[in-house]
Protein backbone atom coordinates (compact mmCIF):
# COMPACT_ATOMS: atom_id res chain seq x y z
CA UNK A 1 0.00 0.00 0.00
CA UNK A 2 2.87 2.33 0.99
CA UNK A 3 4.65 1.64 -2.28
CA UNK A 4 1.55 2.26 -4.40
CA UNK A 5 1.05 5.56 -2.59
CA UNK A 6 4.72 6.50 -3.09
CA UNK A 7 4.53 5.61 -6.80
CA UNK A 8 1.45 7.83 -7.16
CA UNK A 9 3.30 10.72 -5.50
CA UNK A 10 6.28 10.11 -7.81
CA UNK A 11 4.01 10.20 -10.87
CA UNK A 12 2.36 13.43 -9.62
CA UNK A 13 5.76 15.07 -9.09
CA UNK A 14 6.95 13.89 -12.49
CA UNK A 15 3.79 15.35 -14.06
CA UNK A 16 4.41 18.72 -12.33
CA UNK A 17 7.99 18.71 -13.50
CA UNK A 18 7.03 17.77 -17.07
CA UNK A 19 4.43 20.59 -17.34
CA UNK A 20 7.22 23.06 -16.61
CA UNK A 21 9.56 21.34 -19.02
CA UNK A 22 7.07 21.30 -21.91
CA UNK A 23 5.61 24.78 -21.34
CA UNK A 24 7.75 26.09 -24.19
CA UNK A 25 5.67 25.77 -27.40
CA UNK A 26 7.32 23.62 -30.08
CA UNK A 27 9.06 25.44 -32.89
CA UNK A 28 7.72 24.47 -36.31
CA UNK A 29 10.23 23.90 -39.11
CA UNK A 30 9.36 27.08 -41.00
CA UNK A 31 9.73 29.19 -37.85
CA UNK A 32 12.93 27.54 -36.68
CA UNK A 33 16.15 29.49 -36.39
CA UNK A 34 17.84 29.66 -39.77
CA UNK A 35 21.47 28.99 -39.05
CA UNK A 36 23.55 30.52 -41.77
CA UNK A 37 27.00 31.88 -42.37
CA UNK A 38 26.77 35.64 -42.46
CA UNK A 39 29.61 37.07 -44.63
CA UNK A 40 31.84 39.72 -43.07
CA UNK A 41 31.02 42.12 -45.92
CA UNK A 42 27.32 41.94 -45.06
CA UNK A 43 28.04 42.65 -41.40
CA UNK A 44 30.17 45.67 -42.33
CA UNK A 45 27.48 46.94 -44.69
CA UNK A 46 24.35 46.32 -42.60
CA UNK A 47 25.73 46.34 -39.08
CA UNK A 48 25.70 43.41 -36.67
CA UNK A 49 22.06 43.65 -35.52
CA UNK A 50 20.58 43.89 -39.03
CA UNK A 51 22.70 40.99 -40.28
CA UNK A 52 21.18 38.76 -37.57
CA UNK A 53 24.30 38.47 -35.44
CA UNK A 54 23.47 37.50 -31.87
CA UNK A 55 25.11 39.90 -29.44
CA UNK A 56 26.69 39.03 -26.09
CA UNK A 57 23.86 40.93 -24.38
CA UNK A 58 21.35 38.51 -25.88
CA UNK A 59 23.47 35.57 -24.73
CA UNK A 60 23.65 37.04 -21.22
CA UNK A 61 19.86 37.48 -21.25
CA UNK A 62 19.45 33.81 -22.22
CA UNK A 63 21.67 32.85 -19.25
CA UNK A 64 19.59 34.73 -16.70
CA UNK A 65 18.01 32.76 -13.84
CA UNK A 66 14.23 33.13 -14.22
CA UNK A 67 11.42 32.07 -11.83
CA UNK A 68 10.27 29.45 -14.40
CA UNK A 69 13.68 27.81 -14.33
CA UNK A 70 13.77 27.78 -10.52
CA UNK A 71 10.25 26.25 -10.45
CA UNK A 72 11.33 23.60 -12.95
CA UNK A 73 14.44 22.83 -10.86
CA UNK A 74 12.37 22.55 -7.69
CA UNK A 75 10.11 20.04 -9.52
CA UNK A 76 13.15 18.04 -10.55
CA UNK A 77 14.48 17.91 -6.98
CA UNK A 78 11.05 16.80 -5.76
CA UNK A 79 11.08 13.90 -8.26
CA UNK A 80 14.65 13.02 -7.21
CA UNK A 81 13.72 13.14 -3.51
CA UNK A 82 10.70 10.85 -3.90
CA UNK A 83 12.66 8.42 -6.10
CA UNK A 84 15.50 8.38 -3.54
CA UNK A 85 13.04 7.68 -0.69
CA UNK A 86 11.51 4.78 -2.67
CA UNK A 87 14.95 3.35 -3.37
CA UNK A 88 15.96 3.70 0.29
CA UNK A 89 12.84 1.75 1.32
CA UNK A 90 13.79 -1.01 -1.09
CA UNK A 91 17.40 -0.94 0.20
CA UNK A 92 16.17 -1.24 3.80
CA UNK A 93 14.16 -4.31 2.79
CA UNK A 94 17.20 -5.79 1.04
CA UNK A 95 19.45 -5.00 4.02
CA UNK A 96 17.03 -6.88 6.29
CA UNK A 97 17.33 -9.88 4.01
CA UNK A 98 21.11 -9.48 4.10
CA UNK A 99 21.10 -9.47 7.93
CA UNK A 100 18.90 -12.57 7.94
CA UNK A 101 21.56 -14.30 5.90
CA UNK A 102 19.68 -14.37 2.60
CA UNK A 103 22.47 -12.64 0.66
CA UNK A 104 25.47 -12.48 2.94
CA UNK A 105 28.65 -14.15 2.02
CA UNK A 106 32.19 -13.48 3.06
CA UNK A 107 35.13 -12.80 0.88
CA UNK B 1 -0.71 -12.51 -15.42
CA UNK B 2 2.04 -14.37 -13.53
CA UNK B 3 2.32 -16.95 -16.29
CA UNK B 4 2.66 -14.21 -18.90
CA UNK B 5 5.36 -12.53 -16.79
CA UNK B 6 7.28 -15.80 -16.61
CA UNK B 7 6.95 -16.30 -20.38
CA UNK B 8 8.24 -12.80 -21.13
CA UNK B 9 11.15 -13.35 -18.72
CA UNK B 10 11.97 -16.67 -20.39
CA UNK B 11 11.85 -15.10 -23.88
CA UNK B 12 14.17 -12.23 -22.87
CA UNK B 13 16.52 -14.58 -21.05
CA UNK B 14 16.82 -16.86 -24.09
CA UNK B 15 17.60 -13.96 -26.43
CA UNK B 16 19.55 -11.52 -24.25
CA UNK B 17 20.94 -13.85 -21.55
CA UNK B 18 19.52 -11.46 -18.95
CA UNK B 19 19.27 -14.24 -16.41
CA UNK B 20 22.99 -14.93 -16.73
CA UNK B 21 23.79 -11.21 -16.34
CA UNK B 22 21.62 -10.86 -13.24
CA UNK B 23 23.15 -14.04 -11.83
CA UNK B 24 26.64 -12.61 -12.39
CA UNK B 25 25.63 -9.33 -10.73
CA UNK B 26 24.14 -11.19 -7.74
CA UNK B 27 27.24 -13.40 -7.35
CA UNK B 28 29.60 -10.44 -7.59
CA UNK B 29 30.35 -9.29 -4.05
CA UNK B 30 31.51 -5.82 -3.12
CA UNK B 31 33.66 -5.71 0.02
CA UNK B 32 32.15 -3.73 2.89
CA UNK B 33 34.68 -1.82 5.00
CA UNK B 34 35.55 1.76 5.94
CA UNK B 35 36.87 2.58 2.43
CA UNK B 36 33.80 1.26 0.56
CA UNK B 37 32.72 4.83 -0.24
CA UNK B 38 35.50 5.09 -2.87
CA UNK B 39 33.95 2.22 -4.82
CA UNK B 40 31.08 4.52 -5.88
CA UNK B 41 33.29 6.86 -7.94
CA UNK B 42 33.43 4.59 -10.97
CA UNK B 43 29.64 4.41 -11.31
CA UNK B 44 29.36 8.20 -10.96
CA UNK B 45 31.88 8.61 -13.78
CA UNK B 46 29.90 6.21 -15.94
CA UNK B 47 26.67 8.15 -15.33
CA UNK B 48 28.36 11.43 -16.23
CA UNK B 49 29.87 9.88 -19.35
CA UNK B 50 26.40 8.71 -20.45
CA UNK B 51 25.07 12.25 -19.91
CA UNK B 52 27.90 13.56 -22.10
CA UNK B 53 27.04 11.01 -24.80
CA UNK B 54 23.44 12.30 -24.82
CA UNK B 55 24.02 16.06 -24.61
CA UNK B 56 27.04 16.08 -26.94
CA UNK B 57 25.25 14.80 -30.07
CA UNK B 58 22.35 17.21 -29.39
CA UNK B 59 24.81 20.11 -29.44
CA UNK B 60 26.36 18.61 -32.56
CA UNK B 61 23.07 19.14 -34.43
CA UNK B 62 23.52 22.90 -34.11
CA UNK B 63 27.24 23.56 -33.74
CA UNK B 64 29.10 24.67 -36.87
CA UNK B 65 32.80 23.72 -36.67
CA UNK B 66 34.34 26.48 -38.76
CA UNK B 67 36.28 29.54 -37.61
CA UNK B 68 33.70 31.98 -39.10
CA UNK B 69 30.60 30.25 -37.73
CA UNK B 70 31.58 28.43 -34.50
CA UNK B 71 31.04 31.42 -32.21
CA UNK B 72 27.69 32.41 -33.71
CA UNK B 73 26.44 28.82 -33.73
CA UNK B 74 27.14 28.57 -29.98
CA UNK B 75 25.39 31.92 -29.47
CA UNK B 76 22.38 30.59 -31.41
CA UNK B 77 22.36 27.43 -29.29
CA UNK B 78 22.19 29.64 -26.19
CA UNK B 79 19.58 32.08 -27.50
CA UNK B 80 17.45 30.52 -30.21
CA UNK B 81 17.45 26.73 -29.72
CA UNK B 82 14.75 25.68 -27.19
CA UNK B 83 16.58 24.56 -24.01
CA UNK B 84 19.86 25.03 -25.85
CA UNK B 85 21.22 26.98 -22.86
CA UNK B 86 20.32 24.00 -20.61
CA UNK B 87 21.83 21.30 -22.86
CA UNK B 88 25.03 23.30 -23.27
CA UNK B 89 25.25 24.06 -19.55
CA UNK B 90 24.57 20.43 -18.58
CA UNK B 91 27.26 19.32 -21.04
CA UNK B 92 29.71 21.88 -19.64
CA UNK B 93 29.05 21.10 -15.96
CA UNK B 94 28.96 17.34 -16.42
CA UNK B 95 32.40 17.55 -18.05
CA UNK B 96 33.69 19.55 -15.07
CA UNK B 97 32.13 17.14 -12.57
CA UNK B 98 33.49 14.20 -14.56
CA UNK B 99 37.02 15.59 -14.38
CA UNK B 100 36.65 16.37 -10.67
CA UNK B 101 35.38 12.87 -9.86
CA UNK B 102 38.09 11.39 -12.12
CA UNK B 103 40.67 13.16 -9.92
CA UNK B 104 38.97 11.76 -6.79
CA UNK B 105 38.85 8.27 -8.33
CA UNK B 106 42.50 8.48 -9.39
CA UNK B 107 43.79 9.67 -6.00
CA UNK B 108 41.63 7.21 -4.05
CA UNK B 109 42.83 4.22 -6.10
CA UNK B 110 46.41 5.50 -5.91
CA UNK B 111 46.25 5.89 -2.12
CA UNK B 112 44.69 2.47 -1.44
CA UNK B 113 47.15 0.84 -3.88
CA UNK B 114 44.40 -0.63 -6.06
CA UNK B 115 47.01 -1.00 -8.85
CA UNK B 116 48.69 -4.03 -7.21
CA UNK B 117 48.52 -7.54 -8.63
CA UNK B 118 46.38 -8.70 -10.44
CA UNK B 119 44.88 -5.28 -11.29
CA UNK B 120 47.80 -3.75 -13.17
CA UNK B 121 45.92 -3.50 -16.48
CA UNK B 122 42.88 -2.03 -14.74
CA UNK B 123 45.26 0.70 -13.51
CA UNK B 124 46.77 1.26 -16.98
CA UNK B 125 43.37 1.52 -18.66
CA UNK B 126 42.21 3.83 -15.87
CA UNK B 127 45.21 6.12 -16.35
CA UNK B 128 44.66 6.23 -20.12
CA UNK B 129 41.00 7.15 -19.56
CA UNK B 130 42.03 9.85 -17.09
CA UNK B 131 44.24 11.47 -19.72
CA UNK B 132 41.51 11.11 -22.37
CA UNK B 133 38.96 12.78 -20.09
CA UNK B 134 41.33 15.70 -19.42
CA UNK B 135 41.90 16.20 -23.14
CA UNK B 136 38.20 15.89 -23.87
CA UNK B 137 37.66 18.69 -21.36
CA UNK B 138 40.35 20.82 -22.96
CA UNK B 139 39.23 20.26 -26.57
CA UNK B 140 35.60 20.93 -25.70
CA UNK B 141 36.55 24.17 -23.98
CA UNK B 142 38.09 25.46 -27.22
CA UNK B 143 35.14 24.75 -29.53
CA UNK B 144 33.16 28.00 -28.95
CA UNK B 145 36.23 29.69 -30.46
CA UNK B 146 35.76 32.78 -28.34
CA UNK B 147 38.59 34.94 -26.95
CA UNK B 148 39.24 32.63 -24.00
CA UNK B 149 39.28 29.54 -26.25
CA UNK B 150 41.65 31.25 -28.67
CA UNK B 151 44.20 32.00 -25.95
CA UNK B 152 43.73 28.52 -24.47
CA UNK B 153 44.53 27.09 -27.91
CA UNK B 154 47.63 29.27 -28.19
CA UNK B 155 49.00 28.42 -24.76
CA UNK B 156 47.86 24.78 -24.76
CA UNK B 157 49.39 23.97 -28.14
CA UNK B 158 52.53 25.96 -27.28
CA UNK B 159 53.34 23.70 -24.32
CA UNK B 160 53.86 20.48 -26.32
CA UNK B 161 56.16 22.56 -28.53
CA UNK B 162 58.59 22.62 -25.61
CA UNK B 163 59.02 18.81 -25.68
CA UNK B 164 62.57 18.04 -26.77
CA UNK B 165 63.07 16.65 -30.30
CA UNK B 166 59.41 16.06 -31.30
CA UNK B 167 57.92 19.23 -29.83
CA UNK B 168 57.60 21.23 -33.07
CA UNK B 169 56.03 18.28 -34.94
CA UNK B 170 53.46 17.84 -32.17
CA UNK B 171 52.74 21.58 -32.22
CA UNK B 172 52.26 21.60 -36.02
CA UNK B 173 50.06 18.49 -35.82
CA UNK B 174 47.80 19.99 -33.15
CA UNK B 175 47.54 23.40 -34.80
CA UNK B 176 47.36 22.25 -38.41
CA UNK B 177 50.03 24.86 -39.14
CA UNK B 178 52.38 27.24 -37.41
CA UNK B 179 49.63 29.47 -35.96
CA UNK B 180 46.27 28.86 -34.34
CA UNK B 181 43.53 29.31 -36.91
CA UNK B 182 40.66 27.54 -38.66
CA UNK B 183 42.65 24.34 -39.12
CA UNK B 184 43.25 24.18 -35.38
CA UNK B 185 39.54 24.38 -34.67
CA UNK B 186 38.80 21.65 -37.24
CA UNK B 187 41.36 19.34 -35.64
CA UNK B 188 40.16 19.99 -32.12
CA UNK B 189 36.59 19.39 -33.25
CA UNK B 190 37.61 16.07 -34.84
CA UNK B 191 39.45 15.12 -31.66
CA UNK B 192 36.57 16.12 -29.39
CA UNK B 193 33.67 14.45 -31.24
CA UNK B 194 35.44 11.53 -32.93
CA UNK B 195 38.87 10.39 -31.89
CA UNK B 196 38.80 10.93 -28.12
CA UNK B 197 35.24 9.62 -27.41
CA UNK B 198 35.88 6.52 -29.52
CA UNK B 199 39.18 5.84 -27.76
CA UNK B 200 37.48 6.41 -24.42
CA UNK B 201 34.67 3.96 -25.24
CA UNK B 202 37.13 1.21 -26.23
CA UNK B 203 39.33 1.68 -23.15
CA UNK B 204 36.26 1.98 -20.90
CA UNK B 205 34.92 -1.37 -22.16
CA UNK B 206 38.26 -3.05 -21.37
CA UNK B 207 38.39 -1.35 -17.96
CA UNK B 208 34.86 -2.48 -17.00
CA UNK B 209 35.54 -6.07 -18.13
CA UNK B 210 38.72 -6.15 -16.05
CA UNK B 211 36.92 -4.74 -12.98
CA UNK B 212 34.21 -7.41 -13.32
CA UNK B 213 36.83 -10.13 -13.73
CA UNK B 214 39.03 -9.16 -10.77
CA UNK B 215 36.42 -7.67 -8.45
CA UNK B 216 37.08 -4.73 -6.16
CA UNK B 217 40.49 -4.23 -4.64
CA UNK B 218 40.68 -4.29 -0.85
CA UNK B 219 43.16 -1.95 0.86
CA UNK B 220 46.24 -3.68 2.28
CA UNK B 221 45.50 -2.45 5.83
CA UNK B 222 42.01 -4.00 5.78
CA UNK B 223 43.31 -7.31 4.40
CA UNK B 224 46.12 -7.42 6.97
CA UNK B 225 43.74 -6.69 9.85
CA UNK B 226 41.34 -9.41 8.70
CA UNK B 227 44.26 -11.90 8.47
CA UNK B 228 45.55 -10.98 11.97
CA UNK B 229 42.09 -11.22 13.55
CA UNK B 230 41.34 -14.38 11.55
CA UNK B 231 38.09 -12.80 10.37
CA UNK B 232 36.66 -12.79 6.87
CA UNK B 233 35.83 -9.49 5.15
CA UNK B 234 32.07 -9.14 4.69
CA UNK B 235 30.70 -8.55 1.21
CA UNK B 236 27.34 -7.45 -0.14
CA UNK B 237 26.04 -8.42 -3.57
CA UNK B 238 26.56 -5.88 -6.35
CA UNK B 239 22.90 -6.44 -7.29
CA UNK B 240 20.70 -5.25 -5.70
CA UNK B 241 22.53 -3.44 -2.86
CA UNK B 242 25.21 -1.48 -4.65
CA UNK B 243 23.08 -0.90 -7.73
CA UNK B 244 20.51 0.82 -5.47
CA UNK B 245 23.24 2.89 -3.82
CA UNK B 246 24.58 3.87 -7.24
CA UNK B 247 21.05 4.79 -8.33
CA UNK B 248 20.58 7.16 -5.37
CA UNK B 249 24.05 8.67 -5.87
CA UNK B 250 23.31 9.09 -9.58
CA UNK B 251 20.00 10.86 -8.88
CA UNK B 252 21.65 13.30 -6.46
CA UNK B 253 24.43 13.89 -8.98
CA UNK B 254 21.89 14.67 -11.73
CA UNK B 255 20.11 17.08 -9.36
CA UNK B 256 23.40 18.82 -8.56
CA UNK B 257 24.26 18.96 -12.26
CA UNK B 258 20.98 20.64 -13.24
CA UNK B 259 21.24 23.03 -10.28
CA UNK B 260 24.65 24.16 -11.52
CA UNK B 261 23.30 24.40 -15.07
CA UNK B 262 20.39 26.62 -13.98
CA UNK B 263 22.25 28.89 -11.52
CA UNK B 264 25.60 29.05 -13.36
CA UNK B 265 24.87 28.46 -17.05
CA UNK B 266 27.78 28.25 -19.50
CA UNK B 267 29.33 31.51 -20.54
CA UNK B 268 30.30 32.72 -23.96
CA UNK B 269 33.35 34.98 -24.03
CA UNK B 270 34.09 37.88 -26.35
CA UNK B 271 34.56 37.44 -30.10
CA UNK B 272 38.17 36.80 -31.10
CA UNK B 273 40.24 39.81 -32.07
CA UNK B 274 43.29 38.29 -33.77
CA UNK B 275 45.26 41.50 -33.38
CA UNK B 276 44.69 41.77 -29.64
CA UNK B 277 47.46 40.45 -27.36
CA UNK B 278 46.65 37.91 -24.66
CA UNK B 279 45.04 39.66 -21.68
CA UNK B 280 47.22 39.88 -18.56
CA UNK B 281 46.55 36.99 -16.20
CA UNK B 282 44.88 34.69 -18.73
CA UNK B 283 44.65 31.27 -17.12
CA UNK B 284 43.74 27.76 -18.26
CA UNK B 285 40.64 25.95 -17.04
CA UNK B 286 40.74 24.75 -13.40
CA UNK B 287 41.92 21.19 -14.16
CA UNK B 288 45.18 22.47 -15.70
CA UNK B 289 45.77 25.27 -13.15
CA UNK B 290 48.19 23.07 -11.19
CA UNK B 291 50.38 22.64 -14.31
CA UNK B 292 50.18 26.37 -15.04
CA UNK B 293 51.17 27.25 -11.46
CA UNK B 294 54.09 24.82 -11.33
CA UNK B 295 55.42 26.12 -14.65
CA UNK B 296 55.03 29.69 -13.38
CA UNK B 297 57.32 28.96 -10.44
CA UNK B 298 60.12 27.49 -12.55
CA UNK B 299 62.76 30.11 -13.52
CA UNK B 300 63.19 31.05 -17.19
CA UNK B 301 66.40 29.03 -17.40
CA UNK B 302 67.52 26.13 -15.23
CA UNK B 303 71.17 25.11 -15.66
CA UNK B 304 71.11 26.58 -19.15
CA UNK B 305 67.97 24.70 -20.20
CA UNK B 306 64.68 26.51 -20.88
CA UNK B 307 62.52 26.46 -17.75
CA UNK B 308 59.42 25.34 -19.64
CA UNK B 309 61.28 22.30 -21.03
CA UNK B 310 62.50 21.40 -17.53
CA UNK B 311 58.99 21.79 -16.13
CA UNK B 312 57.24 19.73 -18.77
CA UNK B 313 59.92 17.02 -18.70
CA UNK B 314 59.74 16.89 -14.90
CA UNK B 315 55.95 16.59 -14.88
CA UNK B 316 56.12 13.93 -17.60
CA UNK B 317 58.59 11.93 -15.50
CA UNK B 318 56.32 12.10 -12.43
CA UNK B 319 53.39 11.01 -14.61
CA UNK B 320 55.48 8.09 -15.92
CA UNK B 321 56.31 6.96 -12.35
CA UNK B 322 52.62 7.11 -11.43
CA UNK B 323 51.65 5.20 -14.59
CA UNK B 324 54.23 2.51 -13.84
CA UNK B 325 53.30 2.35 -10.12
CA UNK B 326 52.47 -1.39 -10.31
CA UNK B 327 56.08 -2.08 -11.35
CA UNK B 328 57.76 0.55 -9.18
CA UNK B 329 55.91 -0.11 -5.91
CA UNK B 330 57.47 -3.49 -5.02
CA UNK B 331 56.09 -3.71 -1.53
CA UNK B 332 52.46 -3.31 -2.57
CA UNK B 333 52.90 -6.04 -5.16
CA UNK B 334 53.73 -8.37 -2.25
CA UNK B 335 50.74 -7.04 -0.28
CA UNK B 336 52.99 -5.25 2.20
CA UNK B 337 52.52 -1.70 3.43
CA UNK B 338 54.39 0.79 1.29
CA UNK B 339 54.87 4.04 3.27
CA UNK B 340 57.12 5.61 0.61
CA UNK B 341 54.48 5.36 -2.09
CA UNK B 342 51.75 6.43 0.31
CA UNK B 343 53.82 9.54 1.08
CA UNK B 344 54.33 10.11 -2.66
CA UNK B 345 50.58 9.87 -3.22
CA UNK B 346 49.82 12.25 -0.32
CA UNK B 347 52.43 14.77 -1.57
CA UNK B 348 51.02 14.55 -5.15
CA UNK B 349 47.53 15.24 -3.83
CA UNK B 350 48.75 18.15 -1.70
CA UNK B 351 50.69 19.67 -4.61
CA UNK B 352 47.65 19.33 -6.89
CA UNK B 353 45.28 20.96 -4.37
CA UNK B 354 47.64 23.75 -3.29
CA UNK B 355 48.74 24.64 -6.84
CA UNK B 356 45.15 24.62 -8.11
CA UNK B 357 44.05 26.87 -5.22
CA UNK B 358 46.93 29.30 -5.73
CA UNK B 359 46.37 29.37 -9.50
CA UNK B 360 42.67 30.04 -8.94
CA UNK B 361 42.87 32.75 -6.27
CA UNK B 362 46.08 34.60 -7.12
Amino acid sequence: MKRIFACLILCACAALFMTGFFSVPPVHAEEAAQMKTIPAKQIKKEGAAAAGIISREEVEKARAVTPERVYWLAGLWLVILVAAVLIRWQLRHDNKLYEEGYYSQEL
Amino acid sequence: MEEQKIQVKKALDERLLLGALIDLARKKLVPVHKHTIWYYMGALLLILFMIQMVTGPILLFYYKPAAETAYQSVAEIMVKVPYGWLIRSVHHWSSNLMIMIAFVHFFSTFLVKAYRRPREFTWFTGMIMFLLVLFLGYTGYTLPFDERAFFALNVGTDMPGAIPVVGQYVLQFLRGGAQVGMHTLNRFFALHVGVLPLALLVVLAIHIILVQMHGMSIPISIEKKAREEKKKIPGKPMFPHFVWHDAVNGLVLVGLLFTLAVYMPSELGAVIDYLKPAPVGVKPDWFFLWVYQILKWIPTYVLGIEGEVVGITGLAMVAAVIFCAPFVDWKSQHNERSPLFTAFAVVSLAVFLVCTAIGFFF
